[in-house]
């Protein structure tokens, strides 16, 4: 329903030439952020129903992930943090991966899942990926929460203006970064299904490239800066701050993972407006 | 005449084959036509169809106005163009107002969610606010009849219920437009009595109806104008008789009247053929304002079926019934013994010239087995004695009362 809260006056217009290239229509979206809650809500119902555990999932899965690191990397290949417990640093971490493994799967697929709505209904298409980013925001809420009493009991220092102010910058700034790769891929997977493989093995893979199960300082020289280039690992650094009271990246190796995480996502979000007038003819 | 809702200029849409209803392309045929573009070659093309072409049309606020053609037409991709779901591939179309569509109702629901949590966010999808939706909850629950089972998760719901909550939530969308494809098709005689009762009160509240159907009899009986398609592009636009009637000419030609049906295993009983027959007992296709026939049915029982019926239903080509004779309604005849039975209905002469269809149906009191509208056609000739618009003459015995001569 493109003419929602519009004035009666108002033309809309569906032709054969599409509008400028670079107008992204964010107003549209803000309009229909209630469709985008009720398709989050609808997820995260469908997900608790006939789930005996329920959120307990959210505490379990990275549980269990950190403390199989912590074995692997930790007691294994020796792998030391300075001043905090492996345990509290890993776990700080692959809480934020955990969000992004969830939002990767089920926003790329997200207009594939709702094929049938999408040739039936016309609505703003920009609201499934963006719809699919929010559920795994309340499994990334308890993990952080686990994260930061692993830090505690593990002897850690947590910092609480950190845990104000830089925390919650680095959610966003984790949001952004998948969000980019979710809207660019959302729609290749509409005309290309072999898309979702390549992001389950392509999320798998950054996985080991993100400073994760090891500290970003532990690269030597310029892979440092190279790796902030990658801007989960910004996310992670700012997550971590708050958290475990690691130092805070670098200005310049924040900024650039700021600005690669803001570019990507305006591209995508470009590449998604280009091709959503096709999404129903071509699903 | 209100202002203009909907303006279509030159619309075109172009589908490649093998893109529309397709599971997409896959990376291995898009690489092939790199492959191919890079040798200098051109890329292997793909067969295209224009399912509109060339459609200008406008709609006026408060107008109800009917789609009518056969199946691949461009009726559903034309609602699709209006809706916005899918951009044309020439020309433009606006619309002004909030669109409501019931394209295939229920659209959107998911099985594990509660009848109330489906009605809010199929609500949210269709474009009402949550308040809105919350503000007409009783109606759309009442008008559904599903008082009782609106937190039992839908996946537990029949196919009817399914159908009501979907239709009553879009019904309920408070739209300026709205679109509907063919959604009375389904659903038991009662739901689809409320149906059309709910979309002539939206007709008649002012709102604009955009309506696709296949029954000629609700197009003429809902629409004041109606639009033909055919290939894509727009055969007449005018009054909704009018268009049908055209129609109906074009898609039933008065020469095949005797039609034997291929046996469907699947049925035990079932109509295997129907004519029309002349007084010495041959297959006719034209009958006359004068003379006599009798439609004939052959009818195949398997096994012993009791209380069978058949009967048949004469229609004009704007969908009007004008003639429905069922077996059960006179003396009684047992057709319950397995064989063939063959039987007969007298057909007087009272049908004003013009062309019909005849359908037939079979089943019993409590079942229908076959329904078959609109099978074969027929046309009958003769003078209408000036009243054009009259369906039957039955010549009613007139009978002079009393004459009394004048005074002196």
């Amino acid at each position: 329903m493109s003419a929602v809260n519009q004035p009666e006056s108002d033309w809309v217009v569906n032709g054969s030439r599409r509008g400028s290239r670079f107008d992204l229509r964010l107003l549209q979206l803000w309009r229909h952020r209630e469709l985008a809650y009720f398709f989050a809500d609808r997820d995260v119902r469908v997900r608790y129903k006939q789930a005996v555990l329920g959120a307990a999932w959210a505490l379990i899965q990275p549980l269990v992930g950190a403390i199989t690191f912590t074995i692997i990397f930790n007691r294994v290949a020796g792998i030391e943090v300075e001043g905090v417990s492996y345990f509290a640093f890993v776990i700080s971490g692959t809480v934020a991966w955990t969000y992004v493994t969830a939002a990767m799967g089920s926003g790329t697929s997200s207009l594939l899942y709702n094929a049938e709505l999408l040739t039936k209904v016309a609505f703003p298409r920009l609201v499934l990926p963006v719809a699919a980013l929010l559920p795994g925001l309340i499994d990334l809420g308890i993990g952080l929460v686990v994260a930061l009493v692993a830090s505690l009991v593990t002897g850690g220092s947590v910092s609480p203006l950190g845990l104000v102010t830089v925390l919650p910058l680095g959610v966003v700034l984790l949001v952004v970064t998948v969000a980019g790769p979710v809207l660019f891929l959302s729609a290749k997977v509409v005309k290309y299904r072999d898309v979702i493989v390549l992001v389950t093995f392509g999320v798998q893979t950054v996985f080991f490239l993100t400073p994760i199960t090891y500290p970003a300082s532990d690269l030597p020289g310029a892979w440092e800066t190279v790796a902030y280039l990658n801007p989960a690992a910004g996310a992670i650094g700012l997550l971590r701050t708050g958290l475990i009271d690691a130092d805070l990246p670098s200005a310049g190796q924040l900024a650039l993972s700021a600005g690669v995480a803001v570019v990507v996502f305006l591209l995508s979000l470009t590449s998604f407006r280009a091709h959503e007038r096709e999404f129903a003819d071509v699903i | 005449m209100g202002a203009p809702v909907i303006q279509m200029e030159a619309v075109g849409k172009r589908y490649r084959l093998g893109e529309h209803h397709g599971q997409g392309t896959d990376l291995r045929e898009a690489t092939a036509r790199l492959a191919a573009r890079l040798r200098g070659r051109p890329a292997p093309t793909r067969s295209e169809i224009w399912s509109l072409r060339d459609v200008s049309l406008e709609v006026r606020e408060g107008d109800v106005i009917g789609i009518v053609g056969s199946n691949g037409a461009g009726k559903s991709t034309m609602l699709k163009v209006i809706n916005g779901i899918t951009a044309p591939t020439e020309g433009v179309s606006r619309t002004r107002g909030r669109i409501g569509s019931l394209l295939e109702v229920g659209t959107g629901f998911h099985g594990e969610l509660t009848g109330r949590e489906n009605t809010f966010l199929n609500g949210a999808i269709l474009g009402m606010s949550r308040r809105e939706v919350n503000a007409r909850l009783d109606e759309i629950v009442e008008f559904a009849g599903l008082q009782t089972f609106m937190d039992t998760p839908v996946k537990r719901y029949s196919s009817g219920m399914y159908l009501r909550l979907g239709f009553a939530i879009a019904a309920h969308l408070e739209a300026d437009i709205l679109l509907v494809d063919e959604v009375l098709a389904v659903g038991d005689t009662e739901f689809q009595r409320r149906c059309l009762g709910k979309m002539s009160e939206i007709g008649e509240s002012g709102r604009t109806v955009v309506f696709i159907s296949h029954s000629m009899e609700s197009v003429v009986r809902l629409c004041d104008t109606a639009v033909w398609l055919d290939k894509g592009r727009i055969m007449t636009h005018g009054p909704s008789t009018d268009v049908v009637d055209l129609y109906g000419r074009s898609s039933a030609g008065p020469e095949h009247a005797a039609v034997s049906l291929e046996r469907d295993e699947s049925l035990a009983t079932q109509i295997v053929g129907l004519r029309i027959v002349d007084e010495a007992g041959a297959s006719i296709t034209t009958l006359t304002t004068w003379s006599g026939a009798h439609i004939e049915l052959r009818v195949v029982v398997v096994e012993k079926m009791a209380g069978l019926d058949v009967g048949i239903k004469v229609k004009t080509p704007g969908g009007i019934t004008v003639l429905e004779e069922y077996v059960s309604e006179g003396p009684p005849i047992d057709l319950s013994e397995p064989g063939t039975h063959v039987v007969r209905v007298a057909l007087p002469p009272v049908l004003a010239p013009g062309d019909y269809s005849l359908g037939a149906w079979l089943g019993t009191a409590y079942e229908e087995i076959e329904r078959l509208e609109s099978l074969t056609s027929f046309r009958v000739e003769g003078s209408d004695n000036g009243c054009p618009d009259r369906l039957v003459r039955l010549g009613l015995p007139w009978s002079a009362v009393e004459h009394e001569p004048p005074l002196g």
